[in-house]
């Protein structure tokens, strides 16, 4: 009696562990499983962003530039896929440093803003769309609006 | 005369009480350090998204030279 009672607890302890293993295992590859997703997908990512139909935004995502983009199947998978990506990794982070997922994300914005190609998109915190070369100048004109305002 | 004196002094002294004014400044405490860790956490958090983009990025062009390297089946025949 005492030795099947024994037993079944060594199992319930071995399968514990297996069980706690295989967990720490698929969190510790979550962000490697990430990356490797977003790095297959990045070379499309670029044509569309290097066409104007995908811009970043200042929240850390990727958006369409105009709706009329969205009837692109594979450009509505790309963006979803993307933002689903980027998402679990925000949220990763944000548990990491104990913080929320949005403030990761909009580092995250300003990091892609900052190497943003010149011709590329990108979405300001009041909705408008800015071709990157053009960034500087309408930043000026919006403060040179709020100073007269 | 004499009564009005003393009536006078009298008032003269209840009046010193109010004369004497006492101001409390209150300091609050001065909290450097979570301002400290807070600034730590987002050069942090600003580190990690770099290098997380950047090995994306670094995998993407290496998947790429991969592709670009292996020779397509055509060539082989």
């Amino acid at each position: 009696m005492n030795e099947s009672c024994s037993r079944a607890l060594l199992k319930a302890v071995l399968c514990a562990a297996v069980l706690g293993a295989m967990a720490a295992a698929a969190c510790a590859d979550t962000r490697d499983e990430i990356i490797d997703r977003m790095a297959k997908r990045l070379p499309q990512l670029k044509k569309y962003k290097a066409e104007g139909k995908i811009g970043e935004t200042f929240n850390g995502l990727v958006e369409a530039v105009k709706s009329e983009y969205w009837k692109d199947k594979t450009l509505r998978k790309l963006v979803a896929d993307e933002n689903a990506d980027r998402k679990a990794f925000y949220a990763l982070t944000a548990e990491k440093f104990e913080t929320t997922p949005e403030i990761v994300a909009r580092s995250a914005g300003i990091r892609n803003f900052k190497t943003a190609e010149p011709e590329h998109w990108l979405k300001l915190k009041d909705g408008t769309w800015v071709r990157k070369k053009n960034l500087e100048e309408v930043r000026k004109r919006k403060d040179e609006k709020e100073q007269k305002g | 005369m004499r009564h009005w004196l003393l009536v006078g002094l009298a008032a003269a002294l209840l009046a010193i009480p109010a004369c004497n004014t006492s101001h409390t400044v209150k300091i609050e405490p001065v909290e450097i350090k979570p301002i400290y860790i807070t600034l730590d956490v987002y050069i942090k958090i600003e580190r990690e998204v770099e290098d997380f983009f950047s090995e994306v990025e670094k995998r993407a062009a290496e998947t790429d030279s991969e592709g670009k390297s292996t020779p397509e089946s055509g060539e082989l025949k």
